[in-house]
């Protein structure tokens, strides 16, 4: 089954998107700032992770750098989900090394056919 | 903590949102995919029915086409047997009889349903004997008797290679039914077991209709003496399961005989047997 790290700091927004994807289909780690994201990154080699941007300590911008930039960890699929919908963002989300970008509010649907098209 | 423009509470709302408006679209797509099935549901149950329909019509017209292939063998044979009896009953009863003696000796439905359909046209080769000889009353010379026996091969000519199973079998009893057990039969002078089974059945079928049928040579035989001509060729004309199987179940053959037209009753004193008879079995 692929692993999939799900990063927020809004409890219900993980929730939501585990429930989206189905616990059946992937197996599904959260996590609810940068640093728990790496370190779970480290151990279990997702093979996709959705990462929020605006959180406390390290953001997702950050995180993602580090992620790409670290051999350990850079074969993961990273898609943004954030809040801000602006060009600047999201260019800003390549530069750092992003696979993709969704904004929130997200169409389920849409996540669900995007998550299936990078690593189904 | 969020930092951009959308509170926590109404980010939430327009999540809640999206959710809501997929969920109508999934309903939409899955009522539409519903109906779609139920129309194509229909559209095959109306064609299980039609397809039910024309399986019921064709089992109608082939029943019927096999009625009319059976009369039309019927009056083709009867044209045939024309000159010596103008009813049909003589092929009727024949049949019936080798149809009773073939179930009695265990043969298929199939096979019996065969004989019933191929045993009328044991003598169409008559149509090839002159009619001066086939209806000459009194007694034959060795010559006309030749011309007589001539026809189980011209049956067998009219019958041949034919790609239909019953033809086949018609032409094997056309060929065959004058064979005699002991291998003193024509054409061929087969004996025992190399006379193909139909062939011994319709030889006993038709003797014994004949024993006990008005000829314009001859009265009818009383059963008893059919039955003592049978007994006595027991073995030599006949083989002796098919004599077994017939005189155990005359009472059956008897029944039919009562069934298919009628021969006036005769005692056994007032009957003389004919000279033909006498030279021909």
């Amino acid at each position: 089954m692929k692993k999939i790290i799900i990063v927020d700091d809004d409890f219900a927004i993980r929730e939501l998107v585990d429930t989206t994807l189905g616990s059946e289909n992937y197996n599904i780690f959260q996590a609810e700032n940068g640093e728990q994201a790496i370190e779970i990154a480290k151990t279990e080699k997702p093979d996709l992770i959705i990462m929020d941007i605006a959180m406390p300590g390290i953001d997702g911008f950050e995180a993602t750098r580090i992620l790409k930039s670290d051999p350990e960890t850079k074969g993961s699929v990273i898609i943004i989900l954030s809040g801000k919908s602006e060009d600047v963002e999201r260019k800003k989300g390549f530069e750092v090394g992003a696979d993709d970008y969704f904004t929130k509010p997200f169409s389920p649907l849409a996540l669900i056919k995007k998550v299936e098209e990078m690593i189904g | 903590m969020e930092t951009d423009n959308f509170s926590d509470s109404s980010l939430h709302n327009d999540q809640l949102k999206k959710y809501a408006q997929d969920l109508a679209d999934v309903y939409k797509s899955e009522k539409a995919k519903r109906k779609e099935l139920q129309v194509a549901k229909e559209q095959l149950l109306i064609y299980a029915d039609d397809l039910k329909k024309t399986i019921l019509d064709l089992k109608v017209a082939h029943k019927e086409t096999q009625e009319a292939y059976l009369d039309t063998i019927f009056r083709l044979v009867l044209t045939a047997e024309y000159k010596d009896e103008d009813t049909g009953d003589h092929i009727k009863r024949m049949s019936l009889y080798s149809v009773l003696i073939a179930k009695k000796l265990g043969l298929s439905d199939k096979e019996v349903q065969n004989i019933l359909y191929t045993a009328p046209m044991h003598d169409v080769g008559k149509v090839g004997i002159p009619d001066s000889i086939l209806m000459k009353k009194g007694k034959l010379t060795k010559e006309e008797c030749d011309i007589i026996k001539t026809h189980s091969t011209i049956g067998a000519k009219i019958l041949s290679n034919s790609k239909s199973d019953i033809i086949k079998t018609a032409e094997q009893i056309a060929l065959t039914h004058h064979e005699k057990w002991n291998g003193k039969g024509y054409p061929q002078g087969l004996s025992g077991k190399k006379i193909p089974l139909v062939g011994r059945i319709v030889c006993l079928a038709d003797t014994f209709d004949a024993l006990t049928s008005k000829r314009p040579y001859k009265d009818p035989y009383p059963t008893e003496v059919a039955c003592e001509i049978i007994k006595k060729e027991y073995g030599e004309q006949f083989d002796p399961d098919v004599a077994d199987v017939f005189l155990e179940n005359i009472d059956e053959a008897l029944k039919i005989k009562a069934k298919v037209g009628s021969t006036e009753d005769v005692s056994l004193s007032d009957f003389t047997k004919s000279e033909r008879d006498r030279l021909e079995r």
